[in-house]
């Protein structure tokens, strides 16, 4: 692994990725064997993909880096039941979502006051009242409400990706919809 | 078509739900229709926008110097011996204390048809 620390620093920007950089299965081969330089060169390879999905559920940077760091060491506690018939980063996703799933399960949203809002995007009245609206679903609800609405993924991609039934995904969405729309008709939204 | 359907339909996405005709003539329908248009388009732009600092990488680096990769897998290996023999122990507390079960066959319930089910009932109440 010599030859790949060279070309490695833990202080590199973003996910770039340096000059003659090894491949991310050499990466993963040898993160599995025990090489944390390895595994650190995957985080930050993967790293803001993992950021913009937890950002899709949690708001605080707080929330979206304990998600992210739970996913990686998650990861690396778990590389050896890796196997390389799926990409790495689906692998990555898989665990992403489980942890946000789990935190979200233990973590009360709550709709800060006008002005508290970290990252607005579009109009910031209508951006208050979706997280309000987000805020009296259930957490599992809210969950599969943001992968399907928010990540626009259908009910067998949420399936495919969190490793979950496609009946299962399908009842959970039937649920989770039919009380947004019991919200929507209370006039709790936009 | 009622209301219900419609709006079933609705949040389904469903392109092919025959329900132009009924919102043409129902107000209470189409105002729920914008309402769900708005706040669908504030779900897809409910996101933090975070981005990972410079440091993170490093920060994570620094926690795995604590941990080696499948440490959870060789734990379990270890609690394996442990755990068979309480399988062991409440497996022969079952056969002693409980009753005979319920012949297999009568469990017919699938998770298809559970779907069906449920799908059947919510919309018999929605």
């Amino acid at each position: 692994m010599a030859t790949m620390q060279l070309v490695w620093t833990l202080t590199g920007p973003g996910d770039a990725v340096p000059a003659r950089a090894p491949d991310e299965a050499c990466l993963v081969a040898a993160a599995q064997k025990g090489d944390r330089d390895a595994f650190t060169e995957l985080v930050r390879r993967n790293q803001r993909r993992v950021f913009r999905l937890a950002g899709r559920f949690f708001r605080q940077r707080a929330d979206v880096e304990d998600a992210a760091q739970e996913t990686f060491l998650r990861a690396w506690r778990r590389l050896d039941t890796y196997r390389e018939r799926a990409p790495f980063e689906h692998w990555l996703t898989r665990l992403c979502l489980n942890c946000c799933y789990a935190l979200l399960r233990t973590r009360k949203e709550t709709v800060p006051l006008p002005g508290n809002e970290p990252a607005v995007h579009g109009d910031p009245d209508a951006a208050l009242e979706v997280r309000g609206l987000l805020s009296r679903l259930p957490p599992a609800d809210r969950f599969l409400i943001l992968l399907l609405e928010g990540e626009g993924w259908a009910v067998e991609e949420v399936a495919g990706r969190l490793g979950w039934s496609q009946v299962n995904v399908r009842v959970r969405a039937h649920r989770a919809r039919k009380r947004l729309r019991r919200l929507l008709e209370e006039g709790g939204a936009p | 078509m009622n209301c219900a359907q419609v709006r079933h339909g609705l949040m389904r996405a469903d392109s092919h739900h025959p329900m132009a005709a009924h919102l043409r003539h129902c107000a209470a329908c189409r105002g729920f229709a914008e309402r769900l248009e708005s706040t669908r388009l504030g779900l897809r732009r409910h996101h933090a926008g975070i981005e990972p600092d410079a440091a993170f990488a490093a920060r994570l680096h620094r926690r795995l110097a604590n941990d080696t990769p499948g440490d959870l897998g060789r734990a379990a290996l270890h609690l394996l011996p442990l755990t068979a023999a309480v399988l062991l122990l409440l497996l022969l507390i079952s056969t002693q204390t409980a009753p005979l079960a319920e012949p297999a066959a009568t469990i017919t319930t699938t998770e298809e048809a559970y779907l069906a089910w449920v799908l059947a009932t919510d919309d018999e109440n929605s």
